[in-house]
Order: C-alpha cells, then sequence, then structure tokens
C-alpha cells in the first residue's frame, strides 16, 4: 500500500511539472509585454517582438538600431525563462 | 540548308515586314529551331503567333512558308504581347498595387479595394492618403501619386473618406543638457533597484495599431478589385510566424517573404522628426522600400493577412488585417 501510495504521489509530482513546463512557454507573450516597455526605453532599441529559433521555439527577439557591442552587452540573455535574441535591424522608417 | 544564325539573320531582315503581315504573326526573330520539344542545332526563323491554327483556318497567303531562301521557320504560339505597365503609371480601372496618394505627399501603394456600408474604398495608409494627419476628409487622391507625375484635377481618382489617427511624438531628444538629466536620474533609479528608466522624449508615447486610411472612388467604373500581378483577394487570414507572404508595390514590384516576428512593438520614424510606436505588429524580413507603404500583404492562397507601412533595410513593418478592418469598419 505504502509503494502505490508513493508512486502515485511520484506521478502527481511529474504531472505538476509538466504543468509548469507548459504555463511558462504560453506565457512569453506575458513576458514580453512585461519587459518590452523597459526594453524600448534604452537608446538604440527600436523593437520587441516574439519570433522563432533554429529549432522553432518561441523566442523573444530584441531589434536594434545599430551594431553597438555595448549595448548588446546591456540587453539580458533570457527573462523569466525565455530566451532574448538581439537582431540589427536598423532604423525603421514609414515608407 | 543555311549552317549559320548570321545568314537566318539577313534573310530575316529582308521578309520580316512580310512575315509580320501575316494574320495572327505577333513577332518575328532568330533562333534554334525546336523538334518534339526538344532544341536543335538548325538556325531557324522564329514566328511567334497569337494562336496556332491548322492549315485548313488559314488563307494559302497567311500561311508560314516551311522554308524561306534555304532557311526555315519555326511557328511558336506566344499569345498577344502587350506592354507592362508600370505600377508608377495611370490605370483606369485602378487595381491595388498600384502608385497613389494624396494630393500634397509624393507617391505611396493603392492595397486593395474593400468594401464599407456597400460602397468601394480604396485602402491604404493614413501617411498615403491622408498625409499623416493633415488631410482633411474629401481632399483629391491622386492616381498615380504626385511623384509618378499624378495632376490635380486631372489625375483624382477619389477623395480622403476617413482615417485613423496616428499617435506620433518628437524624436528622442539628442539634447546633451536633457541626455545628462535622464542618465543621472536612471542612475539613480538603478540604486533604488526600479525597474523603470527614462528616456528624454519630447512628448511621452502613445500607442498605435494601425496606419491606415481609406479613399471613395469619384466613379466606380475606376474600381478593379484585383491586385496587379497576383489577381483577385480570395478571403481574409490572420498572420502567423513563419507564413509565407507576398505583396505587390509601388516601388519594389511583386515581393515574397515570411512572418519572422508577430506581436512586435516597433517604434517608426516618419519623416525628420516624428516617432510612432506601434503594437501587434507583423515582421518581415526585407521586401519592401520608399513608396511601397499600403502594399496589402497576403499569404500563399491570396488571403489578405496585412497593411504594409514601413521597415528599414533588413525588416518590413506590416498592420494586422484585423486591427485595419475592425479601425475602419470595413469587409472585403
Amino acid at each position: 500500500m505504502k509503494h502505490i501510495i508513493g508512486i502515485l504521489l511520484l506521478l502527481m509530482g511529474s504531472l505538476n511539472q509538466a504543468n509548469a513546463v507548459e504555463n511558462m512557454q504560453a506565457n512569453i507573450e506575458e513576458v514580453k509585454n512585461r519587459h518590452e516597455a523597459q526594453l524600448l526605453s534604452l537608446p538604440g532599441v527600436i523593437s520587441v517582438g516574439i519570433g522563432l529559433d533554429d529549432n522553432k521555439q518561441a523566442i523573444i527577439v530584441v531589434g536594434i538600431s545599430s551594431d553597438n557591442e555595448e549595448l548588446k552587452a546591456r540587453l539580458p540573455q533570457r527573462l523569466e525563462g525565455h530566451r532574448v535574441s538581439v537582431e540589427y535591424i536598423g532604423k525603421v522608417r514609414a515608407q | 540548308m543555311v549552317d549559320t544564325i548570321n545568314a537566318a539573320r539577313t534573310t530575316l531582315k529582308q521578309c520580316s515586314s512580310d512575315l509580320l503581315n501575316h494574320a495572327n504573326v505577333v513577332a518575328t526573330g532568330v533562333g534554334y529551331k525546336v523538334t518534339n520539344n526538344k532544341r536543335t542545332d538548325t538556325p531557324c526563323i522564329i514566328c511567334s503567333v497569337e494562336k496556332k491554327l491548322n492549315a485548313l483556318q488559314l488563307t494559302s497567303n497567311d500561311m508560314i512558308p516551311a522554308e524561306i531562301d534555304h532557311v526555315v521557320t519555326d511557328v511558336v504560339e506566344t499569345g498577344v504581347i502587350r506592354a507592362h505597365q508600370a505600377p508608377t503609371e495611370r490605370f483606369r480601372p485602378a487595381p491595388g498595387g498600384i502608385s497613389v496618394g494624396h494630393k500634397d505627399i509624393t507617391a505611396g501603394t493603392l492595397g486593395c479595394w474593400v468594401r464599407k456600408n456597400n460602397q468601394w474604398m480604396m485602402l491604404s495608409n493614413n501617411h498615403v492618403l491622408a498625409n499623416s494627419n493633415l488631410a482633411s476628409v474629401g481632399d483629391a487622391i491622386l492616381q498615380p501619386g504626385p511623384h509618378d507625375g499624378g495632376s490635380n484635377p486631372d489625375d483624382q481618382i477619389a477623395v480622403l473618406d476617413d482615417f485613423i489617427p496616428i499617435n506620433l511624438t518628437g524624436l528622442p531628444s539628442e539634447c546633451n543638457i536633457a541626455g545628462s538629466i535622464t542618465g543621472f536620474l536612471n542612475s539613480l533609479a538603478g540604486i533604488v533597484r526600479s525597474s523603470t528608466r527614462l528616456q528624454a522624449v519630447t512628448i511621452q508615447a502613445e500607442d498605435n495599431l494601425v496606419d491606415a486610411a481609406i479613399a471613395r472612388p469619384l466613379n466606380e467604373d475606376d474600381v478593379k478589385a484585383d491586385i496587379l500581378n497576383i489577381g483577385p483577394i480570395q478571403g481574409q487570414s490572420s498572420a502567423q510566424l513563419g507564413m509565407a507572404i507576398k505583396k505587390m508595390g509601388r516601388t519594389t514590384g511583386l515581393t515574397e517573404g515570411e512572418v519572422l516576428q508577430v506581436d512586435v512593438t516597433v517604434n517608426v520614424q516618419y519623416g525628420a522628426l516624428q516617432i510612432a510606436q506601434f503594437k501587434d505588429q507583423i515582421m518581415a524580413g526585407a521586401m519592401s522600400a520608399g513608396g511601397d507603404s499600403g502594399s496589402a500583404v497576403l499569404d500563399e492562397k491570396d488571403n489578405i493577412v496585412g497593411l504594409l507601412f514601413a521597415g528599414s533595410e533588413q525588416t518590413t513593418i506590416i498592420n494586422r488585417i484585423e486591427h485595419v478592418f475592425s479601425a475602419l469598419d470595413l469587409t472585403l
């Protein structure tokens, strides 16, 4: 009986963990929304959006207007568990 | 049998105008004879015809002889040859994908024709049809746009009907004093661990979703509901990451791209002095240039997904069509 309860507890624990991972990925929009005002306040940051990495995983993409190493160094590599990619996009103008 | 292309060219010079008088012939040239769908090494005179007909359908005078001065001939069907009209020219009726503009701007792109209250409306950007908020409803819209030779009133095609104002602000200040003050305040914010940082901006930015405007045609006969080089719009769809997209625009014509980012918040420069922040935008790679603004963006199945309005050398920024249609109460 003890063993069965132990196995059940283990199973429930792993289910919870799986949910936690799912929730974390579903929240990438929220994480982006929480941080974008601060990111966009940095001079040289032009855009913040959601893109895909080479493995088709959703990532937060920060667009910068000049290829500035100092700025890149100031930007986070992860935000609340989500990978951040920094890309040079130049100045965006109405066309 | 003549075995050099030059000899065939000499013969063609003598008989070209005679061949072009044959019914159905639209072009003549010199090339290699194609037999059973395979190119041979035999030089020949090629007559391009609107439609291939059999001997019974032609008078003997209109038949192309099998040989002319020992040079063999070939007949190929090319259909009617028309001069391609550039998107910067005047079109009546006017399809999407061509030059248009408010009388006081340079030129942008007529995205497509849409419906509002059972009436045709031309869809493009505010900065194309409403001169970035400066226009008045009823102003003249020219096709082609003024930069492409459109003049008022000869080339007026529509009147401005409605536009969504863009919240524009001053550019981030380059004033050194303001920069030093914000720098000092931001360092204080760092000390007190506040996540908020300041930037010297002339006016506080407000969010925008669309750069959109509509214009009512003076004459419904001028409306061509297709998009140039694409055809009719099949429906409406929602842009997704990785989706293949295309647009037809005044400057770069028909180009293709891919949705690289969604949910994009982006600062877009208007003219030299103003900036506007847009939320929930679509970002694609480079597929446009100045003058393409207003282009309708379609998916592979020709469903409309967006309205192009901005870009850099690396990117293209597109409004979601859902936001455009709901802001201006439009349908296809």
